[in-house]
């Protein structure tokens, strides 16, 4: 445990190598970003306009906390740096474990701030009154996608190369929530019709939805832990 | 007392620490009983390793120039004892045999060496011109 | 280590001391001193063909060894095979007793490291480094690295790209002897740096030794830093152990005979462990056994020379043409 917590100090000081501005910065980037395009765009459709911007900056907010994921592995390979996880008094296993944990921080940190974009973005709109209940839905399944998408690229860093993993998350995850979005509005009508298929006879029951959720991925997240384990236990420094 | 060391002469290193510090001894440059330095004090400051000092102190010790004594130190053993007796005693019979060499060479016969020898051992002045140092 | 154990090439000869007073010296290490490091029949193969076999050696607390040989040997990557950082084939590494791979954390939390290249996130600063560092150990002296810092003249401010790879040695340096390592382990720290740079180096070693606590394992193929300093050798070329044991004793077992082109002849070849020639004589290495051989009116023309690390290390690895028969590989 005490290694664990070892591993995440050097991580994390890898992780603010370029200052602690950068990760305040991409933390508050989809409040502020929310805060200022409500401004902006608002009008008459002040509520259509901020659910509309909503859904979009919650897709890229998730894009960017998955990208996290390359992040200490991006300044380690910086210099020799890598060289420091092998002098490091810290097992390989309790190292992977150290990004784990940051995997599900990040995931309290995402899910929290996109939480409270939300009535963020109402109070600044002067429109509070007409919030309603927060998407605990869009959340749920935000938080879903975020665990299994960043389980994924986790276990892809002690493979690949991380720079290369970091551009390929930002831009082609940026690329995707976009395409999405774009196709959504095409496609309004039949979008609405398969989400209304979905909702009653997939998603009909919350906790059937919640208990699969939450088992999928926690197997996604275990089934991950274990390779990248693997992976890197077999590394030669 | 200073320790010279010359990493060029050729010399090992532990026989130039021996020699030094034998001559120191014999001199009286070294009294007996005094603390030599520890054996890593020493390897640090001349900047040679543990085990030349190592050895150094332990042919000395040997010779019964130097005592060394577990969790203690090193210490200069007094001139009396007999390893260094016997020691002294073969430097004073080379210094002879060299006495008695020259004086044959010289046709000084035996007997003018004696009263020669006599004069030195009294510390009479009329022999000091002979003597090149004090060092035996 | 009751008795010293020499390995020269293939053979793996025990050689008994000779002579009472060297009995005396080492005895009283081996049967005084635990072991820093314990090297156990430890092999690895790698992919390309090269590998490194059967190294076998022991390093007692309290001593510096310089672990030597020339470039591509298998020196650094022996050192890696220490840190666990690739993964050993075969045998068994033990530092202050305990399993380098079992116990790996505890071991790693007693060893400070400097490699030839600093193995920092080159954006930071002094000040950063040890933010990073001092959390990964429990023994971490603030002060003690401050005034590592003020010694070496290490600015706080500056970022570990802008340091020299003098500045940059002592920076691992710094960190290494601030968590109250056991054993220090460099590969290869002085290569670029000038003389007074390898001074200031090698007086940190001896005040590092000088209580007999702290152990120096110090692999470099610049020799002439150990030449004087070194207790304990352990000789490694193409991937095998050649020689382990006190330095005085590998120096002791070698001399050098020069002469000129025409006193070379078929004995001197048979004998030699390893011939440079050059235009106006040879150097060859010998046996100290073998030089006894020497007689006759070739002696008188033949100069016969203790032989430096160097020397040894360049002569026993001559290319085929000059090696003698003496050399058994």
């Amino acid at each position: 445990m005490n290694s664990v917590i070892r591993s995440m100090r050097v991580d994390w000081a890898r992780m603010t190598s370029a200052g602690y501005g950068m990760i305040a910065g991409y933390v508050l980037s989809m409040p502020i970003l929310m805060a200022v395009l409500t401004l902006v765009l608002s009008g008459d459709d002040t509520v259509a306009v901020i659910l509309w911007l909503y859904k979009y900056l919650a897709g890229l907010n998730l894009m960017m906390y998955v990208s996290f994921m390359t992040f200490p592995s991006v300044y380690q390979d910086m210099g020799n740096n890598a060289d420091m996880n092998g002098l490091m008094p810290v097992s390989r296993r309790n190292q992977v474990l150290g990004r784990y944990a940051y995997l599900l921080l990040f995931g309290v940190v995402f899910v929290v701030t996109t939480a409270l974009t939300y009535p963020l973005a109402f109070a600044v709109a002067g429109r509070l009154g007409s919030m309603g209940a927060l998407p605990w839905g869009m959340l749920a399944a935000l938080l879903f996608a975020y665990v299994v998408l960043a389980a994924i690229v986790l276990t892809l860093v002690y493979r690949f190369k991380s720079q290369t993993l970091l551009y390929v998350v930002v831009f082609a995850g940026s690329g995707l929530v976009l395409c999405g979005f774009v196709l959504a509005a095409r496609f309004s009508e039949q979008v609405q019709m398969v989400m209304g298929w979905l909702g009653s006879h997939v998603f009909s029951s919350v906790w059937i939805t919640g208990v699969l959720g939450v088992v999928i991925a926690a197997v996604v997240l275990a089934g991950s832990y274990l390779l990248s384990v693997r992976l890197y236990e077999r590394k030669e420094m | 007392m200073r320790l010279i060391i010359s990493s060029v002469s050729g010399e090992p290193i532990y026989e130039q620490i021996k020699t030094q510090i034998r001559s120191a001894v014999l001199s009286g440059e070294l009294e007996a009983g005094e603390a030599l330095p520890s054996l890593r004090k020493l390897a640090k400051e001349l900047r040679v390793s543990v085990l030349t000092v190592t050895r150094a102190y332990n042919e000395l010790a040997g010779e019964g120039i130097v005592r060394n004594v577990q969790g203690k130190g090193t210490f200069v053993m007094p001139k009396g004892n007999d390893v260094m007796r016997d020691r002294l005693s073969e430097r004073v019979r080379g210094c002879l045999a060299e006495a008695a060499k020259a004086a044959k060479a010289a046709d000084i016969p035996a007997a003018e060496l004696h009263a020669m020898l006599d004069e030195a051992y009294r510390g009479d002045p009329r022999s000091g011109k002979a003597r090149k140092n004090n060092d035996i | 280590m009751t008795s010293a154990t020499y390995f020269f090439a293939e053979m793996h000869t025990e050689v008994m001391m000779t002579g009472e007073r060297q009995t005396m010296a080492l005895d009283t290490i081996a049967d005084a001193t635990p072991l820093a490091l314990s090297v156990n029949g430890v092999g690895k193969r790698y992919d390309t063909g090269f590998r490194l076999d059967d190294i076998t050696f022991d390093l007692p607390a309290g001593y510096i060894m310089g672990l030597i040989g020339p470039n591509g040997a298998g020196k650094s990557t022996l050192i890696r095979l220490i840190l666990n950082m690739v993964r050993r084939d075969a045998g068994s590494i033990e530092v202050f007793g305990l399993d380098n791979i079992k116990d790996e954390e505890r071991v790693k939390e007693q060893l400070g490291v400097v490699f030839d290249s600093s193995y920092f996130v080159d954006v930071w600063t002094v000040n950063k480094v040890e933010h990073a560092v001092r959390g990964l150990y429990s023994t971490w002296n603030h002060r003690l690295f401050g005034d590592y810092l003020r010694r070496f003249g290490l600015d706080r401010r500056k970022k570990v790209k802008e340091l020299s790879r003098g500045m940059l040695m002592k920076l691992m340096l710094a960190v290494a002897l601030s968590h109250d390592a056991r054993l220090l382990i460099l590969d290869e720290p002085t290569s670029g740096l000038d003389v007074l740079a390898r001074d200031e180096l090698m007086d940190i070693l001896h005040e590092y030794i000088e209580d007999g606590e702290h152990t120096v394992l110090f692999s470099t193929h610049i020799t002439s830093d150990l030449e004087n300093a070194a207790d304990f050798i352990t000789y490694i070329t193409r991937g095998r152990l050649y020689f382990t044991g006190p330095k005085d004793e590998f120096l002791d077992a070698f001399r050098v005979v020069k002469g000129g082109l025409g006193d070379l002849d078929e004995s001197l070849r048979e004998r030699a462990v390893g011939i440079h020639r050059y235009e106006t004589g040879f150097d060859a290495l010998q046996r100290v056994e073998d030089i006894r051989d020497l007689r006759g009116a070739r002696q008188s023309r033949l100069l016969v020379e203790p032989a430096s690390i160097d020397e040894i290390i360049r002569l026993t690895n001559v290319k085929d043409g000059d090696k003698g028969k003496g050399n058994t590989r």
